[in-house]
């Protein structure tokens, strides 16, 4: 795949003129899935695909343009000859970029991890046979990710991985399930074995049925799964530079001073722990590791090339949407085995669902409890009790509220297969917090 | 296209189906952002999705190589997975759910017009954007127009032969001000809401610029104005936000798949089951939804769905009784019962699951005033910014971007922040009042998302403005 990229470049590179430069983008991956249902299949397919962006520049304007490739040298030199003919005629018609920017340095890199994941049928199948008699549902997606880029100034990225995710639940009856999620590079049936034995051993506890609790505020633990939940929300443009600059950022508080977090609370992006390129799309590096916020203060933002041109910093290697990718939060000194009577009395949630911001200039979000979430009474596990939704601040939650983070974090691998795999994850422990609002 | 067929239907003969479903699309986005014009940016995509029947079992190969041998190769893996699989199928023990139809469709002829030269629509978004951001308290701003082209291929080992060609156009505009440290953002019509089938001539009579000016003024207004009060009040929502009340608390609940238990680890499940149909008072008798691809500029109108199905205007909620559910034909062979052409997926590359598409409010005899007299102490809310329910669909909790109180039948004093929530088993029942035709219009979403892998895929939904009693209605931190 790497050579049908880099021939794809010199096509464009063959193509450009001699005043024009061009930046080339490349996603593309061989998927393999399998949905699942009541433990067997409801819809099991393959996808091959590979797409190209290319921008096309001339002076300070410029036009981008998605192409879908046949994986085929004659289609493809086609279908890239005629994009870039088309997007000749659009830049003659616009206006300059005031913050285009370019990388005319060369900062060229490769990543390519050995294929050690195992034939498709063969993991299905042994999917299906550890799961007899379950009710397993959820996904098995897998296979080759691959990123490229490339530049008219000889600038050439590489980044090819191949993994799986088996995103899954074991259901007891009506919404109530052990989540679990399981990702490698390489599909260990002992490990498979154990998350079956720990889903079934889960399941007798829904057996004394389920418990219904009150609106009102609660202490609470978040496995790492729903913290996950709640960091992702501040990932809605809670670091990005743009946002802080256009006052929509849910941690203006915070960047403003006017509210502050735990100082136990520590969180970076670290793309050097993580699972995705180095390289953004416009072919700048990224970090190794960039602190965003430090002992409860607001450190760092992400900031585009495009952001730093507007507002006349300097960038960090972030992507346009100026998100994290490789989310990691610092742990804390609770062990693991302590969880249970460190809470005390209170509520475990392993799930959160469907978070949104109730009031997003103040960080005030809204969510869902799900899945297995239970009542703890003098540190002891005491009901699963049924869905409730929560409605706080995350400068309660990991600021003044915020009790106890786990030492043990859990990587978690993003599993949005929207259009593509996506290359992020987070490393995140599990907290206690103090009076968590539950509304409904 | 016949050379594909006349391979495939020598090839096909091992399976006991086989279909051919391709998709060619381009998009242009042209966008105006806080003054200064972004890049074109253009897509073309192409591909093939090929689905296998084989022994009970289906699998699915998508390609973008659309050479004989390509679509082969496809063939191959969705032959595949079907065969090895076929003994652990969902559905090894139903009937065929695939048959044969002939036809064509495309977006309604009069609202596509010559091609409109591009500086033409950077000149509107422009005019646009100076509107949204003339004043020093709009700390950003934006204008854009979203086009797709459509064309998509279904063909059956049945005989099926089906084209469809869909042109849609989505513009949106949205003006974010800031006042000490209070930021609020206006839009038109929350997540894209005015999208629609047609182009650039379709969306002329919206009149972006006269938006733009609303937008800019109640962005302003609003960071002036208190937070929404925290009380029981009666509350009219306006089509868009009625858009994702429908959306959220009636459509997915009503997904066939989902009560059948597909999507139980990822979108959810619905506390909706197969015995409520036709039994169960899902609303006031107030309430009529229908599932309706045949509003020609909806934004999910279609002759047929993506496994061939022709799509009819079907009832799912008559008079307030759920009669219907939104699942296509495997699914209705799963649940034995009737649904609706809703097989759809979001590209080549994924397989078609039971989704919303145009999902509607009938309109009701209600005039605005009417409806406003009859409020003691309500709110009036538009536009959709925040939206959270839970796995089963009943728990809600919505956000809009603007609130304007009501006292006695009067229109009174804006609040921001404002958030309602409920739970859709009552929340339909407290539908007090539904508007009438001059309220009604329709809208849809680009942004559902659904399914492992997963898609996001475009979804129309219409309204009156509609009255609920007593719902649970509060605003920010204060």
């Amino acid at each position: 795949m790497k050579n049908y990229f880099y021939d794809l470049v010199l096509i464009i590179k063959n193509a450009v003129k001699k005043e024009e430069r061009f930046t080339a983008w490349f996603e593309a991956e061989s998927l393999d899935y399998a949905r699942f249902n009541c433990g067997n299949i409801r819809q099991a397919g393959s996808v091959d695909q590979q797409y190209i962006s290319i921008d096309l520049i001339a002076g300070q304007k410029h036009a981008s343009c998605k192409l879908g490739l046949a994986n085929n040298s004659a289609l493809d030199k086609a279908t890239i000859l005629d994009a870039i003919k088309t997007m000749r005629h659009q830049i003659a018609e616009c206006a300059d970029d005031p913050y285009l920017m370019i990388n005319e340095k060369d900062e060229s890199s490769e990543y390519v991890a050995t294929d050690q994941l195992q034939d498709k049928t063969w993991i299905v199948q042994q999917i299906l046979h550890e799961a007899q008699g379950l009710d397993l549902v959820g996904c098995y997606i897998g296979g080759p990710i691959y990123r490229g880029f490339a530049n008219s100034f000889g600038q050439k990225n590489w980044f090819q991985k191949s993994s799986f995710v088996l995103d899954s639940s074991v259901y007891h009856s009506g919404d109530k399930a052990i989540k679990q999620s399981y990702s490698d590079t390489i599909f260990n049936i002992e490990i498979f074995q154990r998350k079956i034995e720990e889903a079934r051993a889960g399941l007798r506890l829904f057996d004394q049925g389920t418990k219904t609790i009150k609106p009102g505020n609660y202490r609470a633990y978040f496995a790492p799964s729903a913290v996950q939940e709640i960091l992702a929300m501040l990932n809605w443009g809670g670091f990005s530079k743009k946002s802080l600059e256009t006052k929509s950022s849910p941690l203006m508080p915070l960047y403003n001073e006017q509210k502050g977090l735990s100082k136990h609370f520590s969180l970076s992006e670290n793309i050097s722990g993580g699972v995705g390129p180095n390289f953004q799309s416009q072919g700048f590096l990224k970090p190794q590791n960039l602190s965003l916020i430090e002992h409860g203060k607001y450190k760092n933002s992400l900031i585009s090339p495009k952001t730093a041109k507007e507002y006349k910093l300097d960038h960090n290697g972030a992507d346009d949407d100026e998100v994290m990718t490789s989310m990691d939060m610092a742990g804390g000194d609770m062990d693991e085995k302590d969880i249970l009577t460190t809470l005390n009395d209170g509520l475990y949630i392993n799930n959160l669902w469907y978070l949104n911001f109730s009031d997003r200039h103040n960080g005030c979000l809204t969510g869902m409890t799900r899945f297995f979430c239970y009542t703890v009474k003098n540190g002891q596990r005491e009901a699963p009790f049924s869905v409730m939704r929560f409605d706080d601040s995350i400068y309660r939650i990991f600021g003044d509220n915020l009790r106890h983070i786990t030492k043990n974090r859990e990587m978690l691998i993003d599993n949005a297969t929207y259009d593509e795999r996506i290359t992020s994850c987070a490393i995140v422990p599990g907290i206690i917090a103090e009076n968590v609002r539950f509304t409904l | 296209m016949t050379f594909w067929l006349d391979a495939l239907k020598v090839y096909g003969k091992k399976a006991d189906f086989w279909s051919l479903y391709t998709l060619d699309e381009r998009q242009e986005e042209l966008t105006i952002r806080h003054g200064v014009e972004e890049p074109i940016y253009t897509t073309r995509d192409q591909g093939a999705l090929v689905t296998v029947m084989k022994d009970g079992g289906i699998g699915y190969g998508s390609t973008q190589d659309l050479s004989e041998n390509g679509l082969k190769q496809a063939f191959d893996k969705a032959y595949n997975w079907a065969f090895l699989f076929s003994r652990h199928s969902l559905l090894k023990n139903i009937e065929m759910p695939f048959s044969a139809h002939q036809g064509t469709y495309r977006t309604n002829k009069e609202s596509i017009g010559e091609k409109v030269a591009l500086s033409t629509k950077l000149s509107l978004l422009k005019e646009a954007n100076s509107a949204l951001l003339a004043d020093d308290l709009i700390v950003d701003s934006s204008a854009s127009l979203w086009s797709i082209e459509s064309l998509s291929h279904y063909y059956n080992s049945l005989g099926s032969d089906i084209s469809q060609e869909i042109y849609s156009i989505i513009p949106a505009l949205s003006a974010t001000a800031n006042r000490n440290h209070v930021t609020q953002q206006r839009t038109l019509g929350g997540m894209r809401a005015y999208c629609q089938q047609g182009d650039f001539l379709s969306i002329v009579g919206l009149d972006l610029v006269k938006c733009a000016h609303e937008i800019r003024r109640e962005a302003i207004e609003l960071v002036h104005a208190p937070n929404c009060p925290t009380q029981i009040l009666d509350v009219l929502i306006d089509s868009d936000q009625m858009m994702l009340q429908i959306h959220e608390s009636i459509g997915h609940p009503l997904e066939l798949d989902r009560i059948l238990g597909d999507e139980r680890n990822y979108a959810g499940t619905s506390f909706v089951t197969l015995d409520m149909f036709g039994s169960y008072q899902y609303g006031s008798s107030l309430l009529n939804v229908t599932f309706d691809p045949s509003i020609r500029q909806q934004f999910a109108s279609y002759g047929y769905d993506d496994e061939g199905t022709p799509a009819t205007k079907e009832f799912v909620i008559k008079d307030g009784l759920l009669v219907r559910p939104l699942g296509a034909k495997v699914a209705q062979k799963r649940a034995h019962m009737p649904g609706v052409a809703n097989a759809r997926s979001s590209s080549w590359n994924r397989p078609p699951i039971d989704r919303m598409a145009n999902l509607n409010i009938e309109p009701g005899a209600s005039s605005f005033d009417a409806m406003l007299a009859s409020i003691e102490k309500g709110i009036y809310l538009k536009s959709n910014s925040s939206w959270s329910i839970d796995d089963s669909r009943n728990k809600f909790q919505f956000g809009c971007e603007w609130g304007q109180l009501i006292e006695n039948g009067q229109l009174k004093e804006v609040v921001r922040n404002p958030n309602y929530r409920g739970i859709s088993a009552n929340f339909w029942r407290n539908l007090h009042m539904v508007g009438d035709l001059k309220t009604f219009r329709v809208m849809g979403t680009p942004y559902c998302g659904k399914g492992e892998p997963n898609q996001c895929i475009r979804v129309g939904h219409a309204s009156p403005t509609c009255l609920f009693r007593n719902i649970d209605v509060f605003g920010g931190e204060q």
